[in-house]
């Protein structure tokens, strides 16, 4: 009679202390899935500029994408951010970008990132020069609970991809 | 006399003197009349702009009965928002927010009072005054301006407005919060941060070196550029020449383990040689992203840096043509 009793006295302790033990584990299961889940995406965003397939790109962010390019927003819509990515991939048919360093925190996604190609397209209003480049640079992506960019901040020196170029700088004439 | 008749001419003429100097008091008195109602809608000295005076001395006594008492029973109060308050909910929060400061005045020496009176009668006491205060965590000051305007019925408040922008405080008390919530080796590497950014902002080579290792690396753009402290003075020294008023600001700090991930903005006016180039006098600001790394005692080991230096060289004039 006894052991009837506390089976099934034991069986919700045992219940409870799982119930407990999943929300105790929760918080950090829940960071690594969405860390996982960023870096997943971030890697098919990576993945649709290098196969000129931006319908990836767009299944990975958010409508009113945001992009700012050395602290200035370019874009602030999926259709602006591909414009922007497109000058680019127009201007370097070939162009690979390889993320070499990630790192999540939060609902941030840090990446250092090296683009290389060559100039065989029109690159902007520039015509091509047909010179290879290769620069580094770093990417801010900010993502919602969804996993889906909602803001990417690029730093590259730009000065570098013109001068790779085989753009001068030339200082002002001062009076 | 002269005077008179050379005003009023053919009226002088027509009615005679007494007559003419009669209408003259009489307007003289109208007027003064008018003059005497205007300064009645608005003052900016009376018993209802003391009291506001009285009001503001008690909260910074923090004299709260005294404060409380210039209320009628049923005021409304509207601080930054269209939902009324009773006086006792607003003083609430007003003492959540005092009670994050060591010290704090309202007032300043350019506060202004005045005193309406509205076309329905209603007596206005408005106010234009500088909140000053020092956060107790550490230190730093804040100064808010402040508008109130304050409604009378005799000599209680029945009806106040407030408006006034918290966001700056606000921001102030979630870094002190954010700070708290730091681990050890959290703290140990946000003060190395800002004694960087103190080392950049004063090119302070002694702060420098007390905040990174011997031997550390700064890539620009995924380009070695310094290999030790000596090389990060001078590369610091070269825009400080071209540069004197160079000046860096944190937009956002990620300290994530050993890593921080920063985005800042660098100012400065070109006034002396740049990479050997005459001044412009041009002014720059750009924005950039650096990640640093530490070490176990919180020192700094490597900074790698990306920004555009094309947006800097076009600031300052210069051209880039595109290839022949």
């Amino acid at each position: 009679m006894r052991t009837k009793i506390m089976m099934p006295v034991l069986i919700v302790c045992v219940l409870f202390a799982c119930k407990d033990q999943g929300t105790v584990h929760g918080g950090q299961e829940h960071e690594d899935v969405k860390s996982n889940l960023m870096k997943q995406n971030f890697d098919r965003f990576i993945e649709s500029m290098n196969n000129k397939d931006m319908m990836v790109f767009r299944q990975v962010s958010i409508e009113n994408c945001v992009r700012n390019l050395n602290g200035i927003t370019v874009a602030r819509h999926q259709n602006e951010m591909e414009a922007n990515i497109n000058v680019f991939m127009n201007g370097f048919p070939d162009a690979k970008i390889t993320a070499d360093e990630v790192d999540t925190s939060d609902d941030l996604l840090f990446a250092q990132w090296t683009f290389s190609g060559t100039n065989t397209g029109t690159f902007g209003d520039f015509p091509p020069t047909g010179k290879k480049v290769k620069v580094s640079g770093f990417s801010s992506v900010q993502f919602d609970e969804q996993g889906k960019m909602v803001r990417e901040a690029v730093y590259y020196n730009e000065l570098d991809l013109l001068q790779q170029l085989g753009y001068t700088l030339n200082p002002p004439i001062l009076k | 006399m002269k005077i008179l008749k050379k005003l009023l001419g053919g009226m002088y003429s027509q009615l005679g003197f007494h007559k003419v100097l009669g209408l003259f008091v009489l307007s003289l008195l109208l007027l003064t009349g008018c003059k005497e109602k205007g300064v009645e809608r608005y003052a900016t000295s009376s018993p209802e702009i003391d009291a506001v005076k009285a009001h503001v001395q008690a909260y910074n006594d923090a004299n709260w009965a005294a404060w409380a008492a210039v209320y009628a029973d049923t005021a409304k109060v509207y601080h930054n928002t269209p939902v009324a308050g009773t006086p006792a909910e607003v003083l609430e929060g007003l003492k959540a927010n005092l009670a994050t400061t060591s010290r704090y005045n309202l007032g300043g020496a350019d506060a202004f009072y005045e005193m309406v009176i509205d076309d329905e009668g209603e007596k206005w006491v408005n106010s234009w005054t500088t909140f000053k205060g020092t956060l107790a965590a550490n230190g730093e000051e804040v100064t808010i301006p402040v508008h109130l305007t304050q409604q009378f019925v005799g000599d209680k408040i029945v009806k106040e407005y407030a408006y006034y922008n918290l966001s700056e405080f606000m921001a102030m008390l979630q870094k002190i919060e954010a700070s708290n919530n730091m681990s050890t080796d959290e703290k140990a590497i946000q003060a190395t941060i800002d004694n960087v950014v103190n080392a950049w902002n004063k090119n302070d080579k002694t702060l420098l070196a007390a905040s990174t290792v011997k031997n550390m690396i700064r890539n620009s753009n995924g380009i070695k550029e310094v290999t030790n402290q000596t090389e990060y003075g001078n590369f610091m020294d070269r825009y400080f020449e071209a540069f004197p008023n160079f000046h860096v600001t944190l937009d956002k700090t990620v300290i994530n383990g050993n890593m921080a991930y920063i985005n800042w903005s660098v100012t400065g006016t070109n006034t002396g040689k740049f990479m050997g180039n005459a001044p412009t006098n041009k002014k720059i600001q750009t924005h950039g992203l650096s990640v640093w790394k530490f070490d176990s005692s919180g020192k700094a080991t490597q900074e790698d840096a990306f920004s555009d230096n094309l947006a800097i060289y076009q600031q300052l004039g210069y051209s880039m043509p595109a290839p022949k």
